[in-house]
């Protein structure tokens, strides 16, 4: 998957609706749209399209949108 | 290896009681402060609606109904029940056990080993398990009640685990029969994560003192649930529970009929699906949406709900699945062979 297409597909699971435009250095935590929902989410999306198994805690101890791609390994 | 294979088990009959009251999550005014937008989004993504929550009435009432209506339809004596078993977190009593209650209501004979099991999210795979030990023990008849109040675990007005839980009871018989067709289960077990979902007041570690009804922090018998833990859980075991299960039994997924799982929540279901690598639509989760989680209730009261008339009529092969308080987490392969199965009957009052 190519790093704009990963993007994408992170901004539809937060469904951010923000003014500012999401980039690989947002801050995650930062965010009020990367709830619980979006975590477990993103641990389904990160299984079922790159096979890497995180846990729900490892993902509310990440920062950015770069660490999810360093997962991801895109 | 906690897997096992069982002849002479045969479930004869289904029947399944809900209660009247109707709650829907778009009419729960607390809920994440009232924030419509959050709200759709967990109604997406979890199929949470509505649910249906008991008043004065206990699990125990409900599995009555469900156990008359079951002894009625199959023209049961009373007198040939062997085994009275009650699956539920949600007792009458601290004591006795809840089955002997209900071993009174139903009439049922001196000759009759009555007990309890708490156990809920699996607790139907775990009820079947414990019949078939029991027939192949010497019982010929042996009815099973499984049910759930988990609504009364919440204090509804402050706490946010509330809105899923949906309450039910459920009646299954097993009977002895020599040409059954054998029943598979594999039943995992992990007390690491005992209090991923708890409530802790009320037992001997954290008795209940007088001044302790409604505290600051809350209602007595508020259950806390680690939502994240949970989920990681079912990723994690479901899964591979299913596919062991499968290969123990010599059954390959195109020859099971209808695969009914315990109704946790709609995106943890399309994630199991997923994995086994079935198509979403084959595991249903119209029961969550209309009915909430209905806990050990939910995997009879999906038969009864959607399969009623199926297993009436045709011989089936079900994988069932549950999974979730404990942890724990068991599955079964169970065949029903044109079998009496109510509809999900609403409760009414004595």
């Amino acid at each position: 998957m190519k790093r704009e297409k990963f993007l994408e597909k992170i901004k539809d699971i937060l469904q951010y609706k923000g003014d500012k435009d999401l980039t690989y250095n947002s801050n995650l935590i930062d965010l009020d749209e990367w709830d619980s929902l979006s975590i477990i989410s993103t641990v389904a999306f990160l299984d079922s399209e790159f096979g890497k198994k995180v846990t729900v805690s490892d993902l509310q101890n990440i920062d950015t949108i770069e660490d999810l791609a360093r997962i991801a390994g895109v | 290896m906690v897997k096992f294979a069982f002849r002479n088990s045969k479930i004869a009959g289904i029947s399944t009681v809900i209660p009247n009251n109707e709650r829907c999550l778009l009419n729960e005014p607390n809920l994440y402060g009232g924030n419509k937008e959050k709200i759709n989004r967990v109604i997406n993504s979890s199929g949470f609606l509505k649910r249906r929550i008991t008043g004065k009435e206990t699990t125990s009432d409900l599995c009555l109904q469900a156990a008359n209506d079951l002894i009625k339809n199959l023209n049961l004596n009373i007198n040939e029940i062997d085994a009275l078993l009650f699956i539920s977190y949600t007792p009458d009593y601290l004591m006795p056990a809840t089955s002997y209650v209900l071993h009174k209501k139903l009439k049922l004979s001196q000759n009759c080993i009555c007990m309890d099991i708490p156990q809920a999210c699996s607790g139907y795979e775990l009820g079947l398990y414990q019949a078939a030990m029991l027939i192949n023990s010497g019982c010929k008849k042996v009815l099973l009640l499984v049910g759930d109040s988990f609504s009364k675990f919440s204090d509804m007005f402050k706490n946010n685990t509330a809105p899923v839980f949906g309450d039910a009871g459920s009646a299954t018989l097993i009977e002895y029969d020599k040409d059954a067709e054998k029943m598979f289960f594999n039943i995992n077990s992990d007390g690491n994560d005992f209090d991923a979902l708890i409530c802790e007041n009320g037992g001997f570690r954290n008795p209940v003192k007088k001044n302790d009804f409604y505290k600051d922090e809350g209602y007595i018998y508020n259950s806390r649930m680690d939502g994240g833990r949970i989920f990681d859980f079912t990723m994690n075991n479901v899964a591979p529970n299913i596919e062991d299960l499968l290969n123990y039994a010599r059954i390959s997924v195109s020859d099971i009929d209808e695969f009914v799982f315990h109704q946790a929540n709609k995106f943890i279901l399309e994630n199991i699906a997923r994995k086994l690598n079935i198509e979403p639509e084959r595991i249903s989760t119209k029961t969550l949406t209309n009915f909430g989680n209905q806990c050990g209730a939910s995997i009879p009261c999906t038969i009864s709900n959607i399969l009623s008339e199926k297993v009436a009529k045709q011989n089936l092969k079900c994988l069932l699945s549950g999974f979730g308080v404990g942890l724990s987490w068991a599955s079964a392969i169970v065949t029903f062979d044109k079998i009496y199965c109510s509809k999900l009957n609403n409760y009414k009052e004595e």
